[in-house]
Formats: C-alpha cells, structure tokens, sequence
C-alpha cells in the first residue's frame, strides 16, 4: 500500500486534531443548549455563593493566616481558574476514561494510530465550566484593584506560567487515578476522594498552624500530594513574598508528575483486559 | 506468504471469584481477593492468505473475541506469536494500526451526539488521510451502503442497522489490509443483515480486504466465506472448507422417500424414520451405510423420488457446539 | 372506591413490606466501600476546623454570630448529620425520568400509589443507611467531641430527634415537588442542579444563618429549608439559649411546612397524573 495517502505524524497535526475537538464539543453543547446554560449558571453561581461567605467571614474578621481580604479573594480567584481549567479541559476525559475501560470501549481507541494519551485526555471539552475560570480571572483582577495588590507585568506572566503548571499537576494525578481504573473497575470512590483531598489544598497553607496534624497535612499537600502547592505557589508569587525554591520546586514536580504520570498511563495500558461487550 | 499467521497463541486471565454478597463478604474481598485462572485461548495457531475472507465460529466463550483482540493489538498474549502483515499486534505500531480495522457489534465508536459525518473527518484526521483520498473512499463507502442521505443526522437518531453501517464506514475509510469483524450483524432486522452481507461481499470482491468474521447467523458464514476455522474451550477443532465441517461433523445425511403409495409401515425396520408425512418419509442414514441401505428400500419398495441431503450447516454447528463437551469422545469415533 | 380500606390494607401492607425488604437487601450489597467512603465524606470538615481556628484567631472575638470556635466546627458537623436525614439524592430526577420515559404507567396500573412507594423505599433506603453509618459517624463525633457544648437537655434531644425525622419529610417532599414538574417541563434535570445549591445556603448547610445580616437570617427562617439542617443543628448545640415559646413557635412553623408540603406534593401529582392522561406520555 503506498505511504501517500497518510499525511505524517507531526504537532500541527495533532493541533488541528485538537481543533476539531474543541469545534465537535461545542456543536454538541449547542444541541443541549439549556442544560449548557443551566450548568454555566450554576457553576457561577457556586464560586459567587463562595465569595460571599468569605465577604460574610471577612465582615467578622481582618484575616485568615496572613492573607486580607482582597489578598484572599485573590487566592480564590487563583483556586477557580485553575480547577476550572481542569474541570474544562481534564475532567470529563478523565471520568470518562474510566467509563471507557468499563465498558470495554477503549478498544477503538487503542486501534486508532495515534498517540492514546492525547486522546483519552483531550477529546472532550467541557465548555460549560469555561465561563468559571473566566469568572475566576475576572476576581483576580478585581482583588488586584480593589486591594491595590503589588502585581507587575513580569508578576502576572509567571503567575499564569504557574497556573500552568497547577494545571499540570493536577492533571497528572487524575489521569493516573483514571488509569487505576484498568485493576478496579469501580473507581468512583476514588474520583470522589481525589475530589476531596484537593478540597484541602483551596485554603491559604497557613491556616494549618503548627499543630502535629497541621503540619503533617501541610507536608503531604505541599509535597507529596502537591495540590496545596499547585493553588497556593501561584497565588502567593502573584500577590506576597515568596521562596523561590518553592517556585522551582514546582515547576521540577510539574514536569514530574507529567512524565510519571505518562509512564504509568501506558503501564496500566498494557494491562488492560478489554471487557467482553 | 500469509498476511496473518497465528502460532500457538494463548491467553489466560485471572479473574477474581465471583462476588460475594453482603458487607463482610465484599471487605474480605477487598483485602483478601481470591483468583482463579481462567485459559481463555490456548495453542491457536492458523495462517490466512491476503484476500480471503475466513469464518470464525465457535460456541459462546470459546475464545473467538479474545484472539481478535490479540490480533488487534488490544490485549497481550500469555503465550504464542502472531504476526499480521508484518506486524506484531501488540506493539501497537502506528503502521500497524492505520492498516487494519476492528468491529465490533455491540459497541459504538461514533460520536452519539453528532452526524456520522463528523466523526467520519475527524477519523480523516485521526488516520491522518489525504483529502482527496479521503473524499472518494467515503464517497463510494456512503454510496454502497446507501446510507448518503443519513450521514448529517446526529448518530443518536439512527436505527441500529443505520448505525452499524455508519460504523462500516468509519472502519474502512482508510482502506485496512486486514479487517476484523466480531458479530457485526448481532441484534440487526433481516433486512439490515441482508444488507449489511451484501455489502461485505461486494466490498471484499472490489477491495479484496482480508477478514476474519465471527457471527451467530449461519446466514452471514454461507453467503460471506469459503473457509472456516471452529474453535471450543480456545483449542483449535477445525480449520478447512465450509462444506468440509458437514463431511467431518456429521454421520448422516438426510433421505427424503417420496413413495408411490403410503409409506410402509415396515420401513422402520431398515432405518430410523426421522418423519413422515403422507407419502413422503425422511430417514437420517449414517452417510457410509446410505448406499447400501437405499439399495434395499429402493429394492423392495415403490418410491417415485429420493434426494439424498446433507444436513443443513447451522444444525450441524449447533448439534456439534451442544454436545461440544462429547466432541472429543465424538470426534475419534467418526475416524474409526 | 368502593373497596374498604380493611380489607384493602392488609396486602398493601404486605407490598411496602416486601419494597422495603428489598430495598434493605440492595442497600446492603452493594455498598462494599461504605465505610471508606462514608469516612470520605467527612474530609472537608477538618479544613473548615483550620479554616474557623485562623478566622477566630484573626478576629479575636470569642463568639462569632452567636457561635464559638468550637461550637462552629459542631455546627458544620451537625448540618451534615441534619443532611443525612432531609437530603433525597436522585428522588426528582428519578421521579422526572419516570415521567418523561412513561414508567409512570406502572403505577397508574398497580394499585401502588406512587408518592407512597417511593417514600417508603427512601425510608428504608435511609434506615439501613443509618445502621451502617452509626459506626462512622460514631467515630467523627468521638473524634471531634472538643468541639461540642455540654450534652443537651433531655427534652432537647426529644425535639432535636423530632425535628430529624419531620427534615426527613419535608426534603422529601420538597424534592419530589421538584420532580412533579417534569409534567409540565422537560428540564428538571437542570433545575434540580438549580435547587441543590440554593438548598444549600437556605438550608444552612453552608454555614450558619446567623451570619447574614439579622433581616435575611429572619426571612430565611420563614421558609421551609431551615429544617432540612439549620435548625436542628442549632436546637442541638444552642436550644439552651432558646425560649419554650420560640420552640413552639419554630416546631409549629415546622408541622405547618411539612403539611403544606404534603398538600402540594399531592395536589401536583393529582393534577399532573390528569395531565398525563388527557396527552398522553
């Protein structure tokens, strides 16, 4: 068979793949489009019901650990975009994975000649949670005027280059989550406690004080389940003084946590069994 | 040389015991699973030449899906080599995988929610095809299957056979070497078998696409292939001509007596009469005794007509699988 | 119906009983990782410890609308055992399926009423819920026994237990009232999603009503979702600072809920079941 036909491999090709992806989920969410609007609104409304009772918390207080209120709003502004982010790019991909093995139709993706992870990450795009990291930037901004917070330019690209690497973090320990899914079919327990343990990474790392427990969870969600990193670092370079080996470390775990995550994405792979219909 | 050559391939599963009911039975087997092993292939080997389309039965557990999936690069082997075209399946080479196509009757690769023909271009660019190669391959596709004026409905909306022929589509728009089908016709109309047969026949003539078919419906194996391979409990039993599996797996053949009068009622004497109706009397007749036996009957009584039959395929298959178990005390005796 | 209901009730009897022993048994099966994933639950509650320590170490009050320290952390502890009792996961959006997909046809031709079936296999549902969650909510309230005022009077703890089971009405009706609407709207699914976030900063589930300003703490407390876990967590930790008239008062408000509730949810299912006979599923 002559090779012609086949346009080689290459990263235009699998971003224009990427393009599709984004235009097919969107047509989609077009052809749902109440349930589209009614999960945006909802999504809004939670993170604006959470400023609220901080607005409310902080009319009974000056500050949580070392973080004012505007400094906090902005922490919570850093927490939405980058679980939004996730929730937009990786979540539905990575639940769905799961659902995928289940059923056993991970099959046609492992048939496709292309590289698995990029489609059991990325092919599903959940628009509907779009406009939530929209509202978290919008509180970031707003916290920066309203506190007069001391962002500069080079501040707000190392910021967002941060929040990247959030993203990345979070990622990778999602899709090995999903992956687990190859040994224990019944993963919904253990999506639900991942959604649990990044709970404890959304508030400032101080609150934990210097108490046994504190420091132990301070520990973990800082370095060894770094979710309390990936929120805490970016808001922190953003907005207040901060370590700059704390600044590459995690970047370092950033990239990590990607190749880790990889390996053991293709690992499980390996041992998938291919449910019967 | 074969395009697909299978050596003694094998696979076993451990698969955790059956579930245990209640609270405390589940938490012992959440830390003390207890597993057995299960050999779901074992010792296949077959070879098949480019072109041909091969049959491959066998009762439910047999092993049929598993080896596909082997072949598909989906699942590893335990034990055995295999090689399609030139490739190894589970190395998952991207040569590889651009070059065959797997389906499967029960499960959808479609987008649900969109037109087929939105799936179809991002397979163009999953597969990474050339536009106009593109164009004519789902052209002629579209246009065999007679399915044009469907492909902008969202795939949800689409009966099962529409389905199952958008997913033909999507599975041969980059023209595979080799195909693999599992039950591609399972829970489909009459009419949307026929047709969906038709077009595997037609498709197979003009492309002369290798495939190996599993299918419940005899109907599918009769009109689609010359060749079958039979396996039971993963083991190999059969591999030859369709219309060998009669010679090997049946002792009889039917005798139809159309009698010029009644039918006697001593003919019971000579053989077992299977029915009879009227006139006519059918007799089931080990097959190296039908000679001799008819000489007689014809001998001594007056019969207009006799047609000597063998007994139709999918009751062989089906007699065959539901004594499978006995198959090998069976299968020595009809040698000897 | 000219059948009395003597002779009538024995066997329907028999049918809830035999619901309800078959809701036990699936309840029982299938919740292998109930433990771990009951335990899981509870998770956010250590943050929101740390969160109230560092808001009251910022502040430097000792009481904060009406709580302590420790008697905030009970409070977001008690709210989620009030939960345990008035939330009804999946009842609307099983109900609107039931609808929209024309199940409800079962129940127009079995003599079951429908709003009694389901509230009885919820309530067996939610019993064996309890029975095995007695241990793990055990161990929580053992652990954060700190947090907690002195034990409440007898007679609070009797009112404490009535108004449990009274939130375990009034979610439920709530709920199916939202899943009754799929009679005349195919969209319950996104409205449940809705409802579940405004019920829980009505409810107080989120925190604590007293922290609005006192006019929005007062209009809350007229509407129904105060029971679903607001006022029983606080009649448990703070009902020694309540007057026998406010209790009467509060417990009245709540049986006039609960019978409202009860008229709207058969009201809207006898004008929806009209409905659906004149067009049809």
């Amino acid at each position: 068979m002559s090779e012609s036909i086949f346009v080689p491999p290459s990263t235009t090709r699998y971003l224009k793949l990427y393009a599709c992806f984004i235009r097919y989920c969107f047509v989609r969410e077009l052809g749902f489009r109440f349930n589209f609007i009614a999960r945006s609104v909802t999504g809004v409304g939670w993170l604006l019901l959470l400023v609220f009772y901080f607005d409310l918390i902080f009319g009974k207080t000056n500050s949580i650990g070392d973080w004012n209120r505007e400094e906090y709003y902005f922490l919570m502004g850093t927490w939405f975009v980058l679980y939004g982010l996730v929730e937009t790019l990786f979540l539905a991909n990575c639940t769905r994975f799961s659902e995928l093995v289940r059923t056993g139709q991970l099959d046609f993706l492992l048939t496709k000649p292309i590289d698995a992870q990029f489609l059991a990450s990325l092919e599903r795009i959940d628009w509907a949670e779009l406009p939530s990291v929209l509202f978290g930037l919008g509180l970031t901004v707003y916290a920066t005027y309203a506190g007069d917070l001391p962002i500069t330019p080079s501040r707000a690209v190392g910021f967002l280059l941060l929040i990247g690497c959030g993203v990345a973090i979070l990622y990778s320990f999602m899709i090995s989550l999903a992956s687990i899914s190859v040994w224990i079919v019944r993963t919904q327990s253990l999506h639900e406690l991942w959604f649990y343990i990044v709970q404890f990474g959304r508030y400032p790392s101080e609150i934990y004080g210097e108490g046994g427990l504190g420091i132990g969870i301070r520990f973990v969600m800082l370095y060894l389940i770094p979710v309390m990193l990936a929120i805490n670092v970016p808001a922190r370079f953003a907005v207040k003084v901060i370590d700059p080996w704390m600044v590459a470390y995690m970047v370092f775990i950033a990239c990590l946590l990607l190749f880790a995550s990889r390996r053991f994405f293709y690992f499980s792979l390996d041992r998938y069994r291919s449910a019967s219909s | 040389m074969p395009i697909v050559e299978v050596n003694d391939l094998a696979k076993t599963y451990r698969v955790a015991q059956k579930k245990k009911v209640g609270v405390l039975g589940s938490l012992q087997q959440l830390f003390s699973p207890e597993y057995k092993t299960v050999s779901a292939v074992q010792g296949l080997s077959f070879q098949i030449d480019e072109g041909e389309m091969v049959a491959f039965l066998g009762p439910n557990g047999a092993g049929k899906t598993t080896t596909l999936k082997m072949l598909s690069g989906l699942i590893y082997p335990t034990a055995g080599t295999a090689r399609v075209m030139t490739f190894v399946p589970w190395e998952r080479r991207d040569d590889y995988r651009r070059q065959f196509s797997l389906v499967m009757g029960q499960k959808n690769q479609l987008w649900w929610d969109l037109p087929a023909r939105e799936s179809f271009r991002l397979h163009r660019d999953i597969y990474g095809l050339d536009p106009s190669f593109f164009t004519k391959t789902h052209d002629s596709l579209v246009e065999l299957l007679r399915v044009s004026h469907l492909i902008d409905q969202p795939v949800r909306e689409l009966s099962l056979g529409e389905r199952m022929k958008m997913e033909l589509v999507a599975a041969l728009l980059h023209q595979p070497r080799v195909l693999f089908l599992d039950e591609p016709t399972i829970g489909l109309d009459v009419v949307a078998q026929t047709q969906i047969r038709d077009f595997l026949r037609e498709h197979n003539r003009e492309r002369g696409v290798t495939t190996l078919l599993t299918s419940h419906y005899m109907r599918d194996v009769e009109s689609l292939c010359r060749r079958a391979i039979i396996i039971n409990h993963g083991r190999l039993i059969y591999d030859g001509t369709l219309d060998g599996i009669v010679a090997k797996f049946t002792r009889f053949k039917t005798v139809k007596l159309q009698f010029a009068g009644e039918v006697p009622t001593d003919l019971a004497a000579y053989a077992p009469v299977h029915d009879s109706r009227g006139s006519t009397a059918y007799l089931r007749l080990e097959r190296n005794q039908v000679a001799s036996i008819l000489a007689q009957i014809l001998d001594r009584y007056a019969v207009d007509d006799v047609t000597v039959d063998e007994v139709p395929l999918e009751e062989v298959i089906a007699d065959f699988f539901q004594s499978a178990d006995q198959a090998a005390s069976l299968l020595p005796r009809t040698a000897s | 119906m000219s059948i009395s209901l003597a002779s009538q009730s024995p066997s329907i009897t028999r049918k809830y009983a035999t619901t309800f022993s078959v809701a036990i048994s699936d309840r029982l099966t299938y919740r292998t990782d109930f433990l771990f994933a009951t335990l899981m639950r509870f998770l956010p509650l250590v943050s929101i410890a740390f969160l109230w320590t560092a808001i009251f170490e910022g502040s430097g009050a000792t009481r904060i609308a009406g709580f302590t320290q420790g008697e905030m952390v009970a409070y977001n502890l008690m709210v989620f055992i009030s939960r345990a009792f008035s939330s009804m996961p999946g009842l609307a959006i099983g109900i609107a399926s039931d609808i929209r997909d024309g199940q409800i046809k079962k129940y127009l031709t079995q003599p079951v009423d429908m709003i009694s079936f389901l509230f009885v296999t919820r309530l067996a549902h939610k019993l064996v819920y309890y029975l095995l969650a007695l241990a793990p909510f055990g161990l929580v309230i053992f652990l954060c026994r700190d947090f907690f005022p002195p034990s409440p009077t007898p007679a609070i703890w009797f009112w404490f237990i009535v108004s449990l089971a009274f939130s375990f009405v009034i979610g439920f009706m709530f709920e199916a009232t939202i899943g009754l609407i799929a009679f005349w709207t195919l969209e319950v699914t996104s409205l449940s999603y809705l409802t579940m976030s405004v019920v829980y900063v009505l409810s107080g589930h989120m925190f604590p009503l007293d922290l609005l300003p006192p006019a929005v703490a007062e209009f809350l407390r007229w509407l129904p979702f105060q029971y679903l876990a607001y006022f029983p967590a606080k009649l448990f930790l703070l009902g020694n600072q309540m007057s026998v008239e406010m209790l009467t008062f509060e417990i009245a408000r709540m049986i006039g809920w609960t019978l409202a509730l009860v008229t709207l949810v058969r009201v809207l299912f006898a004008r929806g079941l009209r409905r659906y006979s004149a067009f049809g599923g």
